[in-house]
């Protein structure tokens, strides 16, 4: 240390004065806008060619008035609204909770900074200590520059709620930034990587738009893949009427890598217990980007799995490894879709038990599934096989923070690999970073604000792969798989990105199966390099 | 002496006012690496060049160092001038705290240095575009597979 | 600048007390028509704004989970923090109220080589709980003066908080606390330039407020005595609904009523406030428990779907094509 006071370090704060609404849109650190072709297709207000750098964002000619009705009715509908836009006393906890601010620097990305983008404007035209005092209260005008900025930050939270965890009155950004988003859709402002997938969802089935005849397609190339990886017939029946089970994914799992190595670990694990089980070509999609677009459109894009299960006749539900994707089906579905009186409290073919969390939703997470079938000894793994990989385990921010779904997989893990090791206590579990890339942010265009706002999580892992060399990433988020190895390669070279049933498939040993020689990517085993 | 020491803290200073004034001061105070990654990696990295400065100036480790640097700085909207301009600030620091050292010398070795920033920065902008490329290869991971796998145009 | 503002401000209304007596009707003004209409203003303004909480919905149960959920019997589950009833999720809230448990988690993972660090997070903790512990103390010594006969728990309550027994009248530890608190408070805005940048008027003129509040109040006990028989007629000619204007009463006891005036007005239309977040929060006062009861939407709207018909009818070609069921098939169609 100094032995005298360091004449350059000064305690600045930030230039200028919060208040000032512009902001400079650079490349590569906001995502683009909404086609009208996908507006269109979703019914959804001013369809029209723009970009965020546009000077006139062809704004409807009283998006002022839509605006602020907006706002007063959603602060009739929604306590958390109204409460957010009042309590917030400035305490300053939430400040370094943020992986934005952690990775930018940006004041305006400390969470309870963030929300006075909206609570200055709710104060302006809401309070009467705002209508009177203006500039006194900290309230502001809303203007068109507020509403660029609102789009520019509102598009950097990712809804993790990791400060929602340190504020003393739960305070849940992700609350703000879903209200927001739903402001900012009524006149036309919303992102391209959200509304396309939603239109795709809404209309095809999936994020990507693939058409039932490709579903099929990607399905009997995994289950050739099986069979030589296994020499085994795994079946993948779709829409087959009268399964107990209706099986639900993201679509990721059959399109995208490492997302598939997952979708290949599901299959072997149903095969293997037998599972009366179907997929659905209509509700091929479990993930929902109507979350990060409106709850309006996360009901209409969620309707489907009720609708599917009832149609196909299914007992209960079973949902994949992905993070947004069961913050809907946990805290949304019942409430929007429900009741699911047609379906039964899910019970376990296998080992009987009955999952009364799940009674009225009736939809079990995976990783719930497959602890009990560990729990219950009935499967058999052989970890060595993962032996090539020394684990850690990224809590997805929506099952741990929206959910506290942390054990299950981890249960699942420590089975399934010898080799596990935990990051920093203040990183993992509710106190997990984001992957930077959640809530429609996971595109190409937006990549430099995603690589800040993944570092934190990166240093985390950084961490221990130091300390103990770790080399593999796992995680339960269909988006982390998606955009994790980015973060990877960029931050912490060497580390790959898998599912939790992967590393199961792996480790599955299975009845009548030959000799497994590779992993489910097709590298040679550990032990087989060991013996070469 | 303590030269190493406060060339190090003088330096971080202005490496991290040189972003514009907004991240300095949590920066520079908040020892926690998980409460101030950009603080910690800064300061991890700049520890070690300042004894590389004063040492054996070790090409690997100064590019090891700069490179962990200028992967955060090339991704915060800096330009080049700033995300590289902090290695100059070294001279004036150098000759206040060690004038022991020769002009010529710690000129030759900021030069150096300066030289290694500017790679790392460059490096770290390339990488960039082949994440993006990787990243949508894998979106398609599926197909790429099949195709690689059938031997020809997915059927 | 903000901060000069609000210290203006408080400075004023001081000053206003102060020079009340010597205005004709002054003293009258702020001994009796101002306490009854704070009071008023503060009852009034609480129920309003609770009411305007209360009274909206909450469409959805949206819970911040911190822990371990229920679902498996033999995982072991964090009932508090991830609480799966009712009943748990008041104690959530509770602890919450009680201990500030939130701002507890705000602590750091890295200990200064060799030393413990009393980190400026947990100083922020330990700052609040000792500003509001102790701000519930000093209301209730109040009530010595309010109320005849004193409630038992009072003169206890005295007994503790000057149990240090220094000085004469002793120093009561409150006081002190409150004070450190708040000086505390004001110096993070002041001195932290994250905080600096997002603090406003009403961060500073509320911690101000109080500041003076306390300091008039403790002037009045160590520096400038007041008549305390005097006092507690007055204060309980006051709640008996029979106002008396004291007769020569002291400018301390004015600053000290008029500012307190201020709060109990101000308090219901600004951050102070804050309270009913920690008990209406639906991520806080809900349990985690979605998916085993169903929680109903007041306003649960129908929207327009992709139905499986409509999906059916525009993807049969390629139904057909990759062999999939259709149930158009099965109608005969």
């Amino acid at each position: 240390m100094a032995d005298r006071p360091v004449s350059d370090i000064e305690l600045k704060a930030p230039k200028g004065d919060w208040r000032d609404a512009h902001v400079e849109l650079r490349k590569g650190t906001f995502s683009n806008a909404s086609l009208p072709k996908d507006l269109i297709a979703l019914g959804l207000p001013n369809p029209r060619k723009w970009q965020p750098t546009d000077l006139d964002w062809q704004l409807p000619p009283d998006w002022k008035g839509i605006l602020l009705r907006g706002m007063r009715e959603r602060l009739a509908k929604y306590r958390s609204f109204r409460l957010f836009m009042d309590v917030c006393v400035r305490c300053g906890a939430c400040a370094d909770k943020c992986h934005f601010y952690l990775g930018s620097g940006d004041p305006k990305n400390m969470p309870f900074a963030r929300a006075e983008l909206i609570r200055s404007v709710y104060r302006r035209y809401f309070t009467l200590s705002g209508r009177l005092f203006r500039s006194l209260a900290d309230a502001r005008d809303l203007t068109e520059d507020v509403v660029k900025e609102w789009f520019y930050y509102f598009y950097q939270c990712t809804e993790c709620r990791r400060c929602s965890v340190y504020c003393p009155f739960g305070i849940d950004t992700a609350e703000i930034t879903i209200i927001v988003r739903e402001l900012l859709s009524l006149i036309g402002v919303s992102t391209h990587w959200v509304t396309e997938p939603a239109a795709n969802c809404y209309r095809v089935g999936n994020h990507l738009g693939i058409a039932p005849h490709a579903f099929k397609d990607a399905l009997d190339f995994a289950r050739d893949e099986l069979r030589e990886l296994t020499g085994l017939d795994i079946e993948i029946p779709i829409s087959r009427k009268g399964a107990e089970i209706l099986f639900v994914m993201p679509s990721a799992d059959y399109f995208a890598t490492p997302h598939y190595y997952t979708l290949l670990g599901y299959m072997m694990l149903f095969h293997e217990i037998g599972l009366d089980f179907t997929v659905s070509a209509y509700a091929s999609e479990g993930g929902n980007f109507g979350l990060f677009h409106s709850n309006d459109l996360m009901k209409r894009l969620n309707a489907k799995i009720y609708e599917e299960a009832k149609r196909l006749g299914v007992r209960w539900i079973l949902g994949g490894e992905c993070g947004h994707m069961w913050r809907v089906l946990h805290q949304y579905m019942d409430t929007m879709n429900g009741p699911a009186d047609f379906l039964e409290v899910p019970v376990s073919p296998l080992t009987g038990t009955r999952f009364a969390n799940a009674a009225s939703t009736k939809m079990v997470h995976i990783c719930e599934f497959t602890a009990d079938l560990l729990y219950h000894e009935k499967i058999k793994l052989d970890p060595s096989r993962n032996d090539e990989y020394v684990v850690t385990y990224h809590d997805s921010c929506n099952p741990s923070r929206a959910m506290g779904l942390l054990e299950e997989p981890r249960y699942v893990l420590k089975r399934a690999c010898n080799h596990f090791h935990e990051m920093p206590a203040k990183t993992i579990r509710e106190y997990t970073f984001c992957c930077g890339s959640g809530a429609g942010l996971g595109n190409d265009e937006n990549m430099e604000m995603r690589l800040r706002g993944g570092f934190p999580r990166a240093q985390a892992v950084r961490h221990v792969r130091e300390a103990h060399g770790v080399n593999l990433l796992a995680c339960i988020c269909a988006i982390d798989k998606a955009t994790l190895p980015t973060l990877m390669d960029y931050w912490v070279p060497g580390v790959q990105v898998a599912g939790v049933h992967e590393l199961l498939g792996n480790a599955l040993v299975m009845k009548g199966a030959k000799e497994r020689t590779t992993n489910l990517r097709g590298e040679p085993l550990a032990k087989e390099t060991a013996n070469a | 002496m303590a030269t190493p020491a406060t060339v190090e803290e003088r330096w971080l200073a202005a490496a991290a006012t040189v972003s514009g004034g907004l991240i300095a001061a949590h920066t520079l105070t908040e020892r926690d690496p998980f409460r101030n990654p950009i603080g910690h990696v800064l300061r991890r990295n700049l520890a070690a060049l300042v004894r590389e400065f004063f040492g054996a100036m070790d090409e690997a480790a100064i590019d090891a160092a700069f490179g962990e640097i200028m992967a955060l700085r090339s991704i915060q909207d800096l330009s080049v001038e700033r995300a590289v301009g902090f290695v100059f600030r070294l001279r004036g620091i150098v000759r206040e705290e060690a004038p022991q050292m020769q002009p010529a010398e710690a000129e030759a070795r900021i030069d150096r240095l300066a030289i290694s920033a500017f790679t790392q920065y460059l490096a770290c902008r390339e990488r960039l575009a082949d994440l993006k490329l990787n990243e949508q290869l894998r979106a398609l991971g599926v197909a790429r597979r099949r195709t690689a796998h059938r031997g020809g145009a997915p059927a | 600048m903000k901060a000069l503002i609000a210290a203006a401000a408080v400075l004023f209304l001081a000053f206003a007390g102060a020079s009340a007596g010597v205005v004709p009707g002054g003293t009258a003004a702020i001994t009796v028509v101002l306490p009854y209409a704070a009071f008023l203003t503060l009852i009034a303004g609480i129920a309003w704004r609770v009411w305007w909480w209360a009274a909206s919905p909450v469409p959805y149960r949206i819970p911040t989970t911190c822990g371990q959920q229920r679902s498996l019997p033999w995982i072991r589950t964090a009932p508090i923090d991830n609480p799966d009833t009712g009943v748990m999720a008041a104690i959530r809230v509770a602890i919450e109220a009680l201990m500030f448990r939130s701002l507890l988690r705000n602590s750091r993972t890295h200990i200064a080589a060799g030393r413990l660090e009393l980190s400026e997070a947990r100083l922020l903790w330990l700052a609040s709980l000792a500003l509001h512990w102790s701000l519930l103390v000093i209301l209730l010594r109040h009530l010595r003066f309010a109320l005849q006969p004193t409630p038992f728990f009072v003169p206890p309550l005295d007994a503790l908080d000057g149990f240090l027994r220094i000085g004469a009248p002793s120093l009561l530890i409150t006081d002190v606390l409150v004070v450190a608190a708040l000086i505390y408070l004001l110096g993070r805005r002041l001195v932290n330039p994250l905080l600096r940048y997002m603090s406003f008027f009403t961060d500073y003129f509320a911690l101000l407020l109080l500041l003076g509040i306390a300091l008039s109040g403790i002037a009045m006990r160590y520096v400038a005595p007041v008549n305390l028989v005097a006092v507690k007629e007055f204060a309980l000619a006051l709640t008996a609904f029979h106002p008396v204007v004291p007769a020569a009463p002291s400018a301390l006891l004015l600053v000290h009523l008029l500012l307190v005036s201020t709060l109990a007005i101000y308090l219901p239309f600004s951050k102070l406030m804050h309270f009913g977040g920690v008990f209406l929060s639906p991520t806080r006062n809900l349990a985690n428990n979605s998916r085993r009861v169903r929680h109903i939407n007041p306003w649960n709207r129908p929207v327009p779907t992709h139905s499986y018909g409509e999906w059916e009818a525009a993807n049969a070609e390629k139904l057909k094509l990759a062999g999939l069921p259709l149930d158009e098939a099965d109608r005969g169609g």
